[in-house]
């Protein structure tokens, strides 16, 4: 049977997580169109908002990032086909063109990260940074919190 | 079995098209089904029947449709190349109108006679529209298909536009298209049986919550009634007055009967296939005749918390059902255990998801916890320590989570009080059980994976 590919996957350790919040910064950044921290998050401009999101309580921190799983329920729930797995790089994208903010992937992510965006209609999600040979988020984490795996 | 397929079953090998998979359907379980065939057999040929012309469409974007948001060619499901790149032959705007099991073969309306190896039905169902006088009035619709969107246009069109609509169903289909009316600046007013909206598919505390929404939309909510007639009454500038059971009469422009779908049982029947309220399926989506199999609208599936059969036709189950069937009828052993409502959309803005059981079911022991905050409700419904259901109205955000933990039949009795936070995340689980669903182990068989 052929198996679904294997794409590199972003582990999340959350024993090494300090809750510095580094990786939402550099992913919103990253997804800004400067790709530049400062001028993404300079004074008087809408925050802008990245595809990951770090949770704490107490001495317990992570972030909640999407894992391109092997089995996609989101892609096999999405209404619209705007959520699909590349066939090449076996990542699972989201247009937001297509996206009609359903929200049936959100009720299939079984690790909540997919992130509703209300303002726009349409959810955002982890696409691994193309153009980076690591995405944002792993190369800017201090801890090794992120790590990235084949 | 007539003499046209006998005859046809002797020039079978001169002159017909035989196919390793024949699919009947080109909605959500048709293509589920494909791309189910093409996990596991890449090549074997494939031939999709579709009564509707053209490629597949998102069925639940009609709405979309209606209120003029989107075109027809936005809503195609997947992109033009799909049946080209996975080697499928689609034969649309054709009915198949005979099966000879025994045969192997499928008669269409354009006459042409198909052969298969595996078959699949997954022809949907069809709306119901009650017995009331009147109903064959032009003003009178349904709204299950593309072309009725389009139709509606095209009537309301002739009708400048319309003022007014009334809509006979207070559920998912009956609010998506009071939805698109209320965007096009027409007045509606939702006649619904019971008393409250989205019976099946929320709790009632989440009805209510909704119902706010819906008035302050400008939607005139009337329950525990019908209609009894639709005269062509020229009353006011309307073309139709819509008399209500409880005697109230609503002059309008358009009934649309949005009171639920049955499933389109019909030709399994007459081809020998057991039906009960659905066509009839095995946890392997397999029909009552091996090599043949059912999946989405039309089938009879596995009911994941009673075990018994029933129609639960929502989209995630016809497409998640439909790769079952797909991969089984290529050789594969898998099993759809998924069997449950789900359901997810958007009341004008609002995010309403739900999965399992918001009702609780008769035999008791059922505690239902609810929580509300401004914007935001959810309900949850728990049983011997698990959860069986959920409602969430707004804070959306981790629903996916939730519906994980009623499908692995999880204790959740430590963290229970957390499961009803609008911020709700994997934070709030224990360490080892979120750890699992990082890795996307979360008490599943095999079987039951759908890759």
């Amino acid at each position: 049977m052929k198996k679904a590919q294997v794409v590199k996957k972003i582990i999340v350790r959350e024993e090494a997580c300090i809750g510095c919040h580094l990786c939402e910064f550099y992913c919103a950044a990253e997804h800004h169109p400067s790709k530049d921290v400062l001028k993404a998050f300079g004074p008087g401009r809408e925050r802008p908002r990245g595809r990951v999101r770090v949770v704490e309580e107490g001495p317990v921190s992570f972030a909640l990032v999407c894992r391109h799983c092997d089995e996609p329920l989101c892609v096999f729930a999405c209404v619209s086909g705007a959520m699909e797995r590349d066939p090449e790089t076996g990542k699972v994208m989201h247009d937001p063109e297509r996206c009609v903010g359903c929200l049936s992937c959100v009720l299939a992510c079984t690790n909540g990260t997919i992130l509703w965006d209300e303002k726009r209609g349409v959810v955002a999600k982890c696409d691994l940074c193309p153009g980076r040979e690591v995405p944002a988020c792993v190369a800017n984490c201090p801890n090794e919190a992120l790590l990235l795996t084949e | 079995m007539s003499n046209f397929l006998l005859l046809t079953s002797n020039f079978r090998i001169m002159s017909m098209e035989n196919y390793r998979y024949l699919i009947i359907g080109n909605s959500t379980g048709g293509i589920g089904t494909v791309e189910g065939i093409r996990a596991v057999d890449p090549e074997g040929p494939i031939a999709v029947i579709g009564e509707e012309p053209g490629p597949a469409y998102a069925r639940p974007l009609i709405s979309e449709l209606l209120s003029g948001e989107k075109t027809q060619e936005q809503i195609f499901y997947r992109s033009p190349r799909f049946y080209p790149d996975n080697r499928v032959d689609l034969f649309a705007g054709t009915r198949a109108e005979e099966i000879d099991i025994s045969g192997r073969l499928v008669r269409t309306g354009d006459g042409k006679t198909r052969g298969w190896e595996k078959l699949l039905l997954a022809v949907g169902g069809t709306p119901i529209v009650p017995e009331f006088e009147g109903r064959e009035n032009p003003g009178v619709f349904t709204f299950t298909t593309r072309e009725d969107a389009l139709q509606i246009r095209e009537y309301l069109r002739k009708r400048e536009g319309g003022k007014r609509v009334v809509i006979l169903g207070g559920g998912l289909i009956g609010l998506k298209a009071a939805e698109a009316f209320r965007a096009r600046g027409l007045e509606v007013v939702m006649v619904e049986l019971q008393d409250r909206v989205l019976a099946p598919v929320l709790d009632p505390a989440s009805s209510r919550w909704l119902e706010n929404v819906l008035s302050q939309e400008g939607i005139s909510l009337r329950f525990q009634d019908t209609v009894a007639r639709a005269l062509p009454v020229r009353t006011g500038g309307f073309p139709l007055s819509v008399e209500l059971k409880s005697g109230n009469s609503i002059p309008a422009d358009l009934l649309l009967v949005a009171i639920g779908v049955r499933p389109r049982v019909e030709l399994a029947r007459v081809s020998g296939l057991q039906v009960d309220r659905g066509i009839l399926v095995n946890s392997r989506m397999e029909t009552s005749t091996a090599g043949i199999f059912s999946c989405g609208d039309v089938a009879s599936i596995g009911d994941f918390f009673t075990g018994t059969n029933r129609p639960i036709p929502v989209w995630i189950n016809a497409y998640w059902g439909g790769r079952v069937a797909g991969m089984n009828m290529a050789g594969d052993d898998r099993e759809y255990e998924m069997g449950m409502m789900m359901n997810s959309l958007r009341v004008f803005g609002k995010p309403v998801i739900s999965a399992g059981l918001v009702n609780p079911p008769a035999g008791g022991g059922v505690e239902v916890l609810q929580g509300e905050e401004k914007g935001s409700r959810r309900t949850l419904l728990v049983r011997d320590g698990r959860l069986l259901g959920f409602s969430i109205l707004g804070e959306i955000q981790s629903a996916g989570i939730l519906a994980a933990l009623i499908r692995s039949r999880a204790e959740i009795g430590e963290f229970r009080p957390r499961l009803l936070k609008p911020d709700f995340s994997l934070l709030d689980l224990p360490r080892g059980f979120r750890q699992e669903l990082r890795e996307g182990r979360w008490n599943r068989s095999e079987k039951s994976t759908l890759v």
